[in-house]
């Protein structure tokens, strides 16, 4: 059998500068070939090539380029268009933004048809319709009559999946087809991706995502720096990878990694300082008077401040009622409030950051939650959600969009107030103190945002950024403690003179993270800071905020859609949905025994990298 | 960065300007107002070089005096219309939700009129004058910055890294002085060198209709109208006041304009 799509020697060149070197791959009719990389190793314009929509001040060469029976580089651009059209369909990148926000959806299905169906009006509306039922679209008659924001995101990629496979290509190419939806609308468009394939349908399935690659591909070409550093089936690549960089992508995906492992190998963190290996009980500097006994639970959490913590109650995590006495417990000890004999109280110079802790017995307990109810309109965005976070721990909140998670953080930052509940820091009201008393006392909490640069005031260099957050406010030139505030974060000091806008997403991230810390939170709210990084940059991201909680002694209430990061990050969890708790308790519990539904099917349609080779 | 040809030009005739504003009598060392009757209406040569009007004044010195006059009608005009933008668009961009309303609401009215209608209108009740000529142009160019100023405002003030202000803990005077004022200032720059160009047009305009500046102060607008009794015979003593207009209109609007790109690029 001949291959369907056969490329040889590819490049791709901008200007001077070569983005694409050397590719050569085939994809046989019926098959599923996944290219991985990283943004920026060249994945998405060899796509682009393929369809001739490399760009004008692009020049592509290639030995052979060819689809079918037509060479791609020689056609004309009135064949590539037909190709494009019938031949070879073509879902970009951000398709949440492809489709025309003036046009109906049965409009921009029904265009293609039109320009190269040849088929009648009313032939057209009935292979609309057909099309979007195809594509799993609820109530196809009512959706193509709407408009694209009136579409969520997954019902938009579906639609734009419709249209490009209205004229049935041999050929789709899918690039980051499910990047930034939900994992259960991820898991339904994987699916229907796959159903496609299985019905003929050739498929090239570009995403930096592995392990959403390895749930369809039955071949993966790993791409880096515009070459392919290794290509196989997806079974090989996967369980015996010859490349030290696919090892390394491997080794960053999150899912089914226990709590307190390393993502990133050293290799894949050349910009993290050579950090001690910390023990896995962190040295808490100068508070001597904790109590050494496990403060795991807190069942009983409106208790008075410092009383001692009651008992374990190891069952107490899976309830999910309202109301306090709901609040997260594990059986597990805490990883924090353990003093190794003889080194408690011994001050750690090196870190600018360490937490001055008061002399007063500490709270356990840094942010407690109780009946949070937030309305929007006739909606309840949040609606009775209670926990309690203590020192040293990680309490992750996952739900979809919509679930209210990023309500509740607003909750806690206190930039939103509850309609009902209260949320308290460190035993003090905090949601219920007016603002002018929160103030002195925001500097013990902490954010960090998905859009890391957007939160940074455009004006200023990362140094003044820094010294603005150290000196509360007082200073904008940066001194040596901004220096070493860099160096914490894994950041050259030489990166204080620069733009934000300048840095790559992943140091942008690493200087949020470093304003975070700067004014010594006790609790820092993480609302998506991974989502929008590759997973090898996500993983040095997750490392170096495990580093800062065990060296300073942080809280992480971290929102994240991603199951993986999820579990990989927290000691408890929350699953929200709608507004509500669904299921709560420690991380391992819930992921190993989910007792809702909705947990179930949560965590049944996150992606994990196959150990099997798809079926063919 | 590389300057391009028209930024250039623009820069040298501001810089042309600048001296002639401040410094007359290095470029032209006459005095505007001498007459020579004998001398009047004389066409451009070396020894008039703008050529001379009807009282025997040469054109050139006064262009040149007048350069002040304008300058200062056309920027205190601009500095007006932006200072009561930028009260405006604080006003409506951080006010309370009725403040906002009713600012938006005003501002909509005002726009229905034509700015220089406007402008006529105060000088009607105010009386002519080169001060009331300024603050009109001042009040009818205020509507459409304050606009500009609220949205760019709003923009600030929603935007994420003020909430990361909050967050740290900073007080809402720290965040309107250190976040929201330097980031519209910058914009507000961009507005302003658009706008002397208009201001000076404007002005000129007021008193080419014998609103402004009086004949026989040197004032381009005004030597304008002086000319245009002459207009078919004597063309130099329309041509150059108008010149000057149009040159320092087009060399600070082209200014302003790549200011502003070079703002969107870096």
């Amino acid at each position: 059998m001949t291959a369907l799509l056969s490329v040889q020697n590819l490049s791709v060149a901008f200007g001077g500068s070569t983005v694409v070197s050397g590719v050569s791959f085939e994809v046989q009719p019926g098959e599923c070939v996944g290219i991985v990389g990283e943004s920026g190793s060249g994945k998405s314009v060899t796509a682009r090539a393929l369809l001739g929509l490399a760009g004008p001040r692009s020049t592509v060469t290639a030995d052979e380029l060819r689809f079918d029976d037509t060479s791609i580089a020689d056609a004309t651009p009135r064949r590539l268009r037909t190709l494009r059209g019938r031949d070879i369909g073509y879902v970009s990148q951000g398709a949440l933004v492809a489709l025309d926000p003036l046009r109906t959806v049965g409009r921009e299905i029904g265009d293609s048809l039109r320009l190269h169906g040849g088929l009648s009006a009313r032939q057209r509306q009935e292979r609309v319709l057909s099309l979007l039922a195809d594509v799993g679209m609820p109530e196809p008659s009512l959706r193509a009559g709407q408009r694209a924001d009136q579409l969520s995101g997954g019902l938009r990629q579906r639609a734009v999946i419709a249209s490009a496979i209205a004229l049935g290509p041999r050929l789709l190419i899918a690039d980051e087809p499910t990047t930034a939806l939900d994992s259960t609308v991820q898991a339904g468009i994987l699916d229907l991706l796959e159903r496609l394939r299985s019905e003929g349908t050739a498929l090239i399935l570009i995403s930096h995502d592995l392990a959403v690659v390895s749930r369809l591909a039955s071949r993966v070409l790993v791409m880096r720096g515009g070459r392919i550093v290794e290509t196989g089936s997806t079974a090989e690549v996967l369980t015996a990878p010859q490349h030290p960089y696919t090892r390394q992508l491997i080794a960053a995906v999150p899912t089914d990694r226990p709590r307190g492992t390393r993502l990133g190998a050293p290799l894949a963190a050349p910009v993290l300082r050579a950090a001690p290996v910390l023990p896995a009980t962190p040295v808490l500097p100068t508070a001597p008077d904790l109590p050494a006994t496990p403060v795991g639970n807190s069942g009983l959490a409106p208790q008075p401040a410092a009383a001692p913590p009651a008992t374990p109650l190891g069952n107490s995590g899976l309830r999910s009622g309202k109301g306090p006495d709901s609040a997260v417990s594990t059986g597990r000890p805490p990883r924090t409030p353990e003093f190794p004999k003889g080194t408690a109280g011994t001050p750690d110079e090196g870190l600018p950051g360490s937490p001055e802790f008061p002399t007063k017995e500490e709270e356990a307990v840094v942010v407690e939650a109780t009946g949070l109810v937030r309305r929007f309109g006739d909606r309840l965005a949040v609606d009775g959600v209670s926990f309690v976070l203590e020192r040293g721990r990680t309490l992750g909140v996952v739900g979809e969009s919509g679930s209210g998670k990023t309500t509740v953080a607003r909750l806690v930052l206190a930039l939103d107030r509850p309609d009902a509940g209260e949320v308290r820091i460190l035993g003090e009201p905090w949601s219920a103190a007016p603002e002018r008393d929160r103030r002195d006392r925001r500097p013990l909490v902490g954010a960090i945002y998905q859009d890391a640069l957007s939160s940074f005031d455009p004006r200023l260099t990362v140094g003044a950024i820094l010294a603005d957050a150290l000196s509360g406010g007082r200073s904008r030139r940066p001194d040596a403690a901004v220096a070493r505030l860099l160096g914490q974060v894994g950041l050259d000091p030489s990166v204080a003179g620069r733009r934000p806008r300048l840095l790559s997403g992943g140091q942008q991230q690493r200087v949020a993270i470093a304003r975070a810390i700067a004014p010594r939170p006790r609790v820092i709210v993480c609302d998506e800071p991974v989502s929008s990084l590759d997973v090898s940059v996500q993983a040095q991201v997750l490392d170096l905020l495990d580093e800062l909680q065990r060296e300073l002694g942080l809280s992480y209430l971290f929102i994240t859609h991603d199951l993986g990061v999820v579990r990989h990050v927290s000691d408890e969890v929350l699953v929200m949905r709608e507004g509500r708790v669904v299921e709560r308790g420690a991380t391992e519990a819930v992921f190993t025994a989910p007792q809702h539904d909705y947990t179930r099917r949560l965590l049944a349609s996150a992606p994990r990298i196959a150990a099997a080779p798809p079926r063919a | 960065m590389r300057l391009r040809a028209a930024e250039v030009v623009s820069l040298a005739v501001i810089a042309f300007l600048a001296v002639a504003a401040l410094a007359p009598f290095l470029l032209a060392p006459g005095d505007p107002l001498a007459i020579d009757p004998l001398d009047s209406f004389q066409s451009p040569s070396t020894a008039h070089v703008f050529g001379t009007d009807e009282s025997g004044r040469d054109i050139f010195t006064r262009v040149v005096h007048g350069t002040g006059a304008s300058l200062t009608i056309g920027l205190a005009a601009t500095a007006i219309g932006l200072g009561l933008a930028l009260v405006f668009g604080l006003l409506a961009g951080f006010g309370p939700r009725w403040l906002d309303f009713g600012t938006t609401r005003l501002l909509e009215v005002l726009f229905a009129f034509p700015g220089l209608l406007f402008a006529l209108l105060f000088i009607v009740v105010y009386g002519p004058g080169v001060v009331t000529s300024t603050i009109a142009v001042g009040l009818s160019t205020a509507p459409g910055y304050a606009r500009i100023i609220r949205s760019r405002v709003i923009q600030v003030r929603t935007s994420p890294y003020l909430e990361a202000s909050v967050v740290l803990g900073r007080s809402a005077r720290f965040r309107i002085a250190r976040h929201v004022l330097p980031n519209v200032a910058g914009s507000l720059f961009v507005l302003a060198t658009l706008g002397v160009g208009q201001s000076i047009v404007w002005a000129s305009s007021l008193s080419y209709l014998g609103l402004g500046a009086v004949p026989p102060a040197a004032e381009w607008g005004a030597m304008l109208s002086a000319g245009r009794t002459y207009i078919s015979s004597f063309w130099w003593m329309t041509f150059f006041p108008g010149l000057f207009i149009v040159l320092s209109a087009a060399a600070t609007t082209v200014l302003g304009r790549s200011i502003q790109q070079r703002g969107r690029e870096s």
